[in-house]
């Protein structure tokens, strides 16, 4: 019997002659995807769009590759209210550290000019392999959004503790998808630094959370269906008091003025736009990154946003509270 | 459906009727700590009619003849077999209490008849019964553990070496049931989810349901693992000491008037061990767990009656030291008291009132990782009841009502935290009633009703029927099948993106997603030629509904941060056991297929294991040695390969007059999910135990060599360097313990 245990232990220990270490890829065949990246712009009439392809390297450091994956010969058009605005090809230098020495091939046009009403938009790029690469959005038009004119000024002695801003939407085709807001009020100001004079923004967010961090800055979210936005006065206040914080020469600072901006953009762009950072801890291991494409027949993204301001006035006995020009 | 509750009721009533015989009903225990035996054999060769104790050292025969003499003969592992000749009273339950000696040899021959009869038309198909002995005789590795044991079933499949976590019959670790003394434990898990946080030295059995659970049993979609503790010595304090590379760990027992005690406590001493199950990365972990346990059973105070208090408690750190780290800390804390009464009929009864809480906390520091806090405070009073016909069929039903208070604050990107949980309460009954007249056929059938959910409003009313089968063609062949379906209304957000999770964050399913359900279809087929030899082989089909999945699209704020998938699950065990004393051999072989459908997408979950094997061989040399292997095969599991790079457009702020041209950055292009398999997986280990004892002192030496030949099995490869990350390395390990 004992012999009997002796045997087994020993044929199952003749296994490790059999593979210690079994060869594996982590990579599989590399398979070309195209990745098509436009993002209009709905305020202007210059577009740029940029088609590029995968690619694999040596190894599992892609900043290796030097092939430059930019692609030049589609053919991309863009078809809304019954028009349709071809791209040109083209090509711009890079930046100088950028591992890429060709210059990049990009895809243009000044031709757009956006609608008074939000219309379906669509983008189709064809390669020159005949591949042919497509989404579809709405057009965020200018026009559909107004803000109301804020008569409140932001001083020292405010009549409410928050800042309010509202907006209302003009002109909605019946079947919309909705427009996403992201609302932000921008302080701008300009600090002299030794004598050279440095524009800066400073973004105000909604309010401070008490966190298991300490406070930490709430911005406004991304979100579609909303008609108003809220900063709370501690909240500007705060911010302003971080514009110099850790410089004494407070007069080095001169507040240039305050914006309220309204962000509106697609579905498609929000997503991508908002695609959560992903933290990890110490320990946890996450094998697998997010990824969210709106690219029918490959990668990438296509949306459109377009950008509403109104300037806020702000008194300047509230500039001077801070030591600020 | 009401139709199935009103027939059960019918038959109930209409043998109610039928007692006219005697019964023996039976209490097994061990002679010198007076602890209750599980699973003994008890066999009467006259009628050719066996039985087994419960977890609980209960037997009950039903329908005995009252006008002859007959032989009780009652045998366990590692116990001299007693018999007893008696006269079975008419009409009135026989009242014995046995108790076995035990031989002081681990295995030995026993009497195995008794326990084949007594399977003979029952209805246990994928329901695995462990003595804490069992699993004591497979190789210890660090520490002895439930959930490791469990491993080694067909059926159970690991995510690997690092995780005591188990996945049954392609469901995901999250649909278990791991009950301590009934009161559910919701992370049971130490040091990253290594180790179980169950002492083995606290257990007296083990009940495992693979799937296809009775009604008594609620709350989970896939398995129950039903864990009974130990009630203490009642005749003598003793007291027990151990110490392996990891842990140091105590335990006293010993009688108290009308009763027992036992408590148990057990704390870390070193982190240095856990580095070989991390790739030699620091893991600084720090842990306690304790146990306690009163019994008090007085016929003085109240005929047949017993009382039981219990609190379990463990905890878990992990502390960088390091404010630019985070921090972790989760702990489980269960509390029980029970009333069990046996009456003069052949009834059982129990009221429990339990409370099962677990919190767990990630402390960002300044890591720029996110907060989490989860907690679950869940208060539990039940009601149960067993009745025995004299006709052998049996009745049993009960009630139970859940309050769950459940929190879980998350954190966003932007550091907003929101609590996600919520509260509520569920109120449940069942009835179950086992055919059992005829030895060739056992019939099991009930009913569970949900009359509220968890998350309030929505649609409540949930049935859960259960339904098993055993025909037993000849003595040596049964055919066992059984069907149920199943509710959970409590699920964690797992990340399947993640093969390392620190805590699974557990929340009550919300009133946007059904609760999940499955229906389970199980059958198979015993053989047992010889005593010594049995083949199981089954086979399952499982589907699974409206699955809480973490939505991996969740953009926005107000996006559901769970999703509904549904899962298929099917596949084929075999498992055979060879115990004749010396040798203990078990060979068992499943082929499975897991898959799960989410967002449209169907693809093979992580711990989808193609084909399974494992072999253990235990062999007693005598004079206290004794010598154990295992080896164990499982095929590749799914991993998402990669498929190249591309230039990923990075949008950090939508300001006016950028052109994003210089915001592309690589980005990795992932192949289809999970359609990647990793190297197969294989792993031999071994254990030697010797076992002194001097007088009332006994020494236990243990010897383990995990992965003797130190196979390279791949965990996962980093995806930014292509580093492999292997599993355990070849690794030797040794325990001692004092016991007196």
């Amino acid at each position: 019997m004992k012999n009997t245990f002796l045997a087994f232990i020993l044929a199952l220990s003749a296994l490790a002659f059999l593979s210690c270490e079994d060869q594996v890829n982590p990579k599989t065949d590399f398979e070309e995807v195209y990745v098509l990246s436009c993002i209009i712009r709905t305020d202007t009439t210059y577009q740029i769009a940029t088609i590029s392809r995968s690619y694999d390297v040596n190894g599992f450091d892609p900043t290796t590759n030097s092939a430059d994956p930019f692609i030049k010969g589609a053919k991309i058009k863009l078809f809304y209210d019954n028009k349709v605005v071809e791209f040109k090809d083209t090509a711009i230098a890079r930046e100088s550290d950028s591992r890429y020495k060709s210059p990049m091939n990009i895809y243009y046009t000044n031709k757009f000019i956006s609608t008074s009403l939000p219309v379906a938009l669509r983008i189709e790029a064809t390669l020159p392999n005949g591949k042919v690469l497509s989404s579809s959005s709405e057009l965020i038009s200018i026009y559909s959004v107004y803000i109301n004119s804020l008569s409140v000024p932001i001083s020292s002695n405010p009549i409410s503790s928050k800042l309010n801003f509202t907006w209302g939407e003009w002109l909605l085709t019946p079947n919309s998808k909705g427009v996403y807001y992201a609302p932000e009020l921008v302080i701008f100001y300009t600090q002299d630094k030794g004598g050279v004079k440095i524009k800066k923004q400073k973004k105000v967010p909604a309010f401070y959370a008490n966190t298991i961090n300490g406070l930490l800055p709430i911005y406004p979210q991304i979100q579609a269906g909303i008609k108003s936005a809220a900063f709370e006065m501690d909240a500007i206040n705060r911010a302003m008091a971080e514009i110099s914080e850790g410089d004494s020469q407070k007069s080095n600072y001169k507040i240039d003025g305050v914006v309220f901006r309204l962000l509106l953009m697609d579905a498609g762009l929000a997503s991508y736009y908002s695609l959560q950072k992903t933290f990890l801890d110490e320990f946890s291991v996450r094998v697998n990154q997010p990824d969210v494409t709106n690219i029918k027949g490959g990668l990438g993204v296509f949306g459109n946003y377009t950008i509403k301001q109104i300037n806020v006035e702000i008194a300047r006995e509230f500039i001077s509270s801070f030591g600020y020009n | 459906m009401k139709k199935f509750t009103i027939v059960l009721f019918l038959i109930a009533s209409t043998v109610i009727l039928g007692q006219n015989r005697g019964m023996l009903r039976g209490f097994v225990a061990d002679s010198t700590s007076g602890e209750a035996l599980p699973y003994a054999n008890i066999y009467i060769p006259e009628l050719k009619r066996g039985a087994s104790t419960d977890h609980r050292g209960f037997f009950l025969m039903a329908s005995l003849p009252h006008d002859k003499p007959l032989t009780v003969r009652v045998s366990y592992i590692g116990y001299e077999t007693k018999e007893y000749f008696m006269y079975i009273e008419p009409y009135v339950v026989t009242d014995i209490r046995v108790l076995l000696k035990s031989t002081g040899v681990q295995l030995q021959t026993i009497e195995k008849i008794g326990e084949k009869v007594a399977k003979e038309n029952a209805t246990d198909l994928s329901l695995q019964k462990l003595a804490i002995r069992d699993i004591e005789n497979l190789p210890k590795g660090v520490e002895l553990d439930i959930f490791r044991a469990l491993q080694k079933l067909p059926g159970v499949q690991t995510a690997g070496d690092v995780s005591a976590r188990f996945y049954v019959r392609g469901s995901s670790s999250n649909q278990n049931l791991v009950l301590l003394d009934n009161i559910p434990i919701y992370n049971p898990f130490h040091a990253l989810g290594i180790f179980s946080a169950i002492d083995p030295d606290m257990v007296s059995s083990v009940e495992f349901y693979k799937g296809g659970f009775p009604a008594e049993y609620s709350g989970r979609l896939s398995s129950v693992l039903k864990v009974v503790t130990r009630d203490g010595n009642r005749n003598n304090f003793s007291g027990k000491g151990s110490l392996s590379f990891l842990t140091a760990k105590g335990l006293v027992e010993g009688p108290i008037p009308g009763g027992s005690f036992i408590a148990s406590f057990r704390k870390n001493y070193s982190d240095k061990i856990l580095k070989k199950f991390r790739n030699n990365n620091s893991i600084p972990a720090d842990f306690y767990d304790l146990f306690a346990k009163v019994n008090y059973q007085d016929d003085e105070f109240m005929q047949d009656a017993k009382f039981t208090a219990s609190v379990f408690h463990s905890s878990d750190k992990v502390f960088n030291n390091n404010i630019k780290r985070e921090d972790f800390k989760w702990s489980n804390t269960t509390l029980n008291l029970n009333y069990f009464q046996i009456s003069d009929s052949p009834l059982f009864y129990q009221v429990e009132v339990g409370y099962s809480n677990f919190g767990g906390e990630r402390i960002p520091n300044e890591s720029g990782a996110k907060g989490v806090v989860n907690e679950v405070n869940d208060v539990v009073m039940r009601m149960d009841f067993s009745y025995v016909y004299d006709s052998k069929d049996e009745l049993s039903g009960g009630f139970k009502i859940s309050e769950v208070h459940n929190k879980l604050i998350l954190e966003n990107f932007r550091g907003q935290q929101k609590d996600i949980g919520s509260r509520g309460t569920n109120i449940s009954a069942y009835l179950r009633y086992k055919l059992l007249r005829w030895s060739f056929l056992g019939i099991d059938f009930g009913n569970r009703v949900n009359l509220t959910r968890l998350a309030g409003g929505g649609s409540s009313y949930f049935l859960e029927p259960r339904l098993g089968m055993t025909i037993r063609f000849i003595p040596e062949l049964a055919f066992k099948s059984s069907w149920g379906i199943f509710m959970q209304d409590l699920s964690t957000i797992s990340d399947e993106n993640e093969v390392v999770t620190i805590f699974e964050p557990w929340l009550i399913t919300p009133l946007y997603l059904q609760p999940s359900s499955s229906i389970h279809y199980i059958s198979g087929f015993e053989f047992t030629p010889i005593p010594e030899l049995s083949f199981n082989i089954e086979g399952y089909y499982k589907l699974l509904h409206n699955i809480s999945v973490l939505n991996e699209r969740k953009f926005f704020p107000y996006d559901n941060d769970l999703i509904s998938g549904k899962g298929e699950a099917y596949g084929l065990e075999f498992l055979s056991r060879y115990m004749n004393w010396p040798i203990n051999l078990s060979v068992s072989y499943s082929l499975a297929y897991t898959f799960k459908d989410v967002d449209g997408v169907r693809y093979a979950p992580r711990y989808d294991a193609r084909h399974t094997v494992n072999v253990s061989l235990e062999y007693d040399f005598g004079y206290g040695w004794s010598a154990s292997a295992v080896w164990t095969y499982t095929s590749g599991m799914p991993f998402t390969q990669m498929a190249g790079y591309y230039e990923r457009l990075t949008i950090d702020e939508l300001d006016p007059g950028q052109s994003y041209l210089n915001s592309y950055n690589p980005f990795i292009l992932l192949a289809e999910r999970n359609l990647g398999r990793l190297p197969d997986y294989h792993r031999l280990d071994l254990g030697l135990s010797k076992k002194i004892q001097i007088n009332n002192l006994k020494l236990y030496f243990d010897v383990s060599a995990l992965n003797v030949y130190n196979r390279k099995n791949l965990f996962y490869f980093r995806r930014d360097t292509g580093e492999r990350v292997d599993m355990l390395p070849f690794f030797p390990t040794a325990t001692v313990k004092v016991e007196l």
